[in-house]
């Protein structure tokens, strides 16, 4: 079996060990309360690490193709991440882990430096993965900051429409509602 | 691991010593986690001169990172003789410190745990962190077995964690819906907020509104002339828009109605909107009505405050309802504003026996619900129109918008108002889309800002807590193409603007009444090619869909 083929098989494995580090975040109750609630509008964040890490294990195993599925998917999880009070680097350390999690479950098909290239090939998916995020939790921060003015804009704007006439100027989120690149703007390396 | 072996060689990981790392934060009881101060997370502190303005005692500059927060030297004697004076004035506080058997049922229902996931956000654990000091110092079980049975002893760093939580509860009282004694959260916070009031301790957010409102009447501090030249500003956008010339009547003694709505919709959008839709309304059907520039503010943030200072701002309405001569009162889309209203202000200010019954001029309807306060809801009294048929509504104006509705977690938990919104937006548009079960009417999710909370310093603490409610507008703009997003309440309107550019981009936020003035075939009226936001009205002309 290729490598590709034994991430495919045992992905769900993959998943749960991936899961798991990633709910460490949050201490043991938060974490087992996240993984039991299965109702996506009780627990949406329970419920969309689990919905999309499976997508990002999926392009991470692929045939190469990175799409906008796996850059939906990490926005999914890092848009959430951006606004809970953890640090940058532990806001995204989760992609990295993802390597660690592959080594664990796969130890066996790995020893000896069996399926060694195609490893080396999504280490190095992971890290275009891991430079995605950096760029989507900056643009979370951005827009975090950005809603800020925004609202002080529209909590005095009948006193500037009586200043500025018609000549209001919009919030600037109306322009930025996309926080997904278009697929060619995706990493490159 | 082999010395000479390197992390890019593949050897260098082994399976097990991969096995044997620990990720999990350790664990450790919740007394002994300290609180960190981090930005984005509190709320800035009261500035002096709105406690002094207010004659609430110990104002002071502060700053919730300082390290000395400047508390009076008798600070610990003052806070529990406060909780012993609440103890023996509110019943409802002794039974809530007793009764909780922390079956854990409302742990996960709070949108600030949903979406943060710190256990001190679980409202079970919230309330312990008060109902910690009162079994310490007021119950025979704490003051002999101490820890053992959840207690422990008052400190600064309890009053710095009182301040951080209770300041991250929006009092929406969603926890309560699930709990099988009914505790009500909300009024463990208004507890804890009031004793940290004792020792000058508040936000600014809320202590200048509060001022604010005391001295002009509205938590913006509009000025009477102030007030006349926004709303009359707003007839100018109306009669642009519709080609009708509405009146402004302000202060007019003797008129049918006293109209009270949240300062909000006169200063922020989308509000304003709203408050344009109110008088176009009103216009039409041709009630005499009036503003008041002394009581120009419907919403209380005195109920985030204190029991005292929520009656002290209260007394304005039936005051100036007495003064002007009115029958009965009307008020505006605000959230909190009708749980002090519809459960507060008879006992506080009342009985308004100088009022009548509500009674609607154009249908005769009766609203007997409000015998005793005199005071009914504008969705009430829309939805009436409606029903009799009084409105000429064209709802295909609102056919480029497809909408859901958020109920406001006072008008549908405090209140009960779960259908008169509903049958509104119903009526005005012909696409109407509810939200998954668990997330509308008596379950309904917080937008985040409430009680005091909606203000732009703690923005991250705010969107994750709008996240549940953000999820269930994402699902619903991805399932139906929902573009608006409906809700009748001030704060709503502001925070929820927010909460859905981050989590369901695309999604506008309005008023119910704005909806109610697009459909609004107004006698006289012009082509409306506008709406009042100035955009196309059918949506055509910018391809929205």
């Amino acid at each position: 079996m290729t490598l590709r083929e034994f991430m495919v098989q045992r992905q769900p494995a993959l998943c749960e060990r991936w899961l798991d580090l990633l709910l460490a975040d949050y201490g043991e109750e938060t974490a087992a309360n996240w993984r039991r609630e299965r109702d996506p509008f009780a627990n949406p964040i329970g419920h969309t690490f689990t919905t999309e890490a499976p997508r990002l294990v999926e392009a991470v195993s692929g045939d190469g193709k990175f799409d906008t599925v796996a850059a939906a998917a990490l926005e999914a999880i890092i848009k959430i991440r951006s606004v809970q009070e953890l640090a940058p680097s532990r806001a995204i350390a989760f992609v990295y882990m993802l390597r660690d999690v592959i080594r664990g479950e796969l130890g066996t098909e790995l020893a000896r430096g069996a399926h060694a290239t195609a490893l080396a090939t999504v280490d190095r998916r992971i890290e275009r993965l891991a430079l995605l995020a950096f760029d989507v939790y900056v643009r979370c921060r951005e827009q975090v900051f950005r809603l800020r003015q925004d609202e002080l804009k529209r909590s005095v704007a009948s006193l500037l429409r009586r200043w500025h006439g018609s000549e209001l100027p919009e919030p600037a989120s109306e322009e930025v509602v996309h926080l997904s690149p278009p697929p060619n703007h995706a990493v490159r390396r | 691991m082999s010395e000479d072996l390197k992390p890019d060689q593949l050897e260098y990981y082994k399976q097990e010593s991969l096995l044997k790392v620990d990720y999990r934060p350790p664990a450790t009881d919740w007394m002994q986690t300290p609180t960190a101060m981090r930005p984005g997370a509190f709320i800035y502190s009261a500035k002096p001169k709105n406690i002094e303005y207010i004659d609430f005692p110990n104002a002071r500059n502060w700053a919730p990172i300082d390290e000395d927060w400047k508390l009076p030297t008798n600070w610990k004697e003052i806070v529990i003789q406060g909780i012993r004076e609440r103890l023996d004035k509110y019943r409802s506080f002794k039974v809530f410190m007793d009764i909780c058997v922390r079956c854990g049922a409302c742990a996960d229902k709070c949108h600030f745990y949903i979406g943060g996931g710190d256990p001190k956000n679980m409202p079970v654990l919230r309330a312990e962190l008060l109902r910690s000091i009162y079994r310490n110092d007021f119950t025979t079980a704490g003051k002999l077995l101490g820890r053992m049975v959840g207690a422990r002893p008052l400190t600064i760093d309890v009053i710095k964690e009182w301040f951080f939580y209770f300041y991250q509860c929006t009092e929406c009282r969603r926890c309560s819906v699930f709990c099988p004694y009914g505790i009500d959260t909300a009024e463990i916070t208004m507890m804890a907020r009031e004793l940290l009031h004792l020792l000058g301790i508040g936000v600014n957010w809320i202590m200048e509104p509060v001022a604010s409102c005391y001295r002009t009447g509205n938590h913006l501090g509009i000025q009477p002339h102030g007030l006349k030249d926004t709303l009359e500003f707003f007839a100018e956008d109306i009669e642009e828009v519709t080609g009708v010339k509405v009146e402004v009547p302000m202060n007019k003694k003797g008129a049918e109605v006293l109209f009270v709505t949240p300062s909000g919709d006169f200063l922020a959008d989308p509000g304003t909107y709203t408050a344009m839709g109110y008088m176009a309304l009103f216009h039409e059907i041709g009630l005499d009505y009036t503003f008041s520039t002394y009581a120009s503010e419907g919403g209380n943030f005195g109920l985030f405050t204190s029991a005292d200072m929520m009656k002290r701002l209260n007394s304005k309405i039936y005051a100036e309802a007495k003064r002007l001569g009115v029958k009965w009162i009307m008020g505006g889309e605000c959230g909190h504003m009708w749980r002090v209203l519809h459960q507060y202000m008879d006992t506080m200010n009342g009985p308004a026996d100088f009022l009548e019954v509500p009674v609607s001029p154009m249908t005769g309807t009766r609203f007997e619900h409000a015998r005793s306060t005199k005071m009914i809801h504008i969705a009430e009294f829309t939805a009436d129109l409606i029903k009799h048929g009084k409105l000429k509504l064209d709802p295909s104006r609102n056919d480029c918008r497809r909408v859901t509705f958020h109920d406001s977690c006072n008008p549908s938990r405090a209140m009960g108002m779960l259908e008169e919104p509903r049958y509104v937006l119903k009526n005005v548009c012909r696409n109407f889309f509810e939200m998954p079960p668990n997330t509308i009417r008596e379950q309904t999710f917080c937008c985040g800002g409430g009680a005091g909370l909606g203000t732009d310093e703690n923005m991250e603490m705010r969107l994750r807590g709008g996240l549940p409610r953000g999820n269930a507008v994402r699902h619903v703009q991805e399932k139906h193409g929902v573009n608006q997003l409906a809700a009748c309440c001030a704060i709503d309107r502001a925070t929820l603007t927010t909460v859905c550019d981050f989590w369901a981009p695309g999604v506008k936020v309005t008023g119910i009444t704005e909806l109610v003035a697009n459909a609004l075939v107004m006698k006289g009226e012009g082509d409306r090619k506008l709406n009042f936001r100035k955009e196309p009205m059918r949506g055509e002309e910018d391809g929205h869909v």
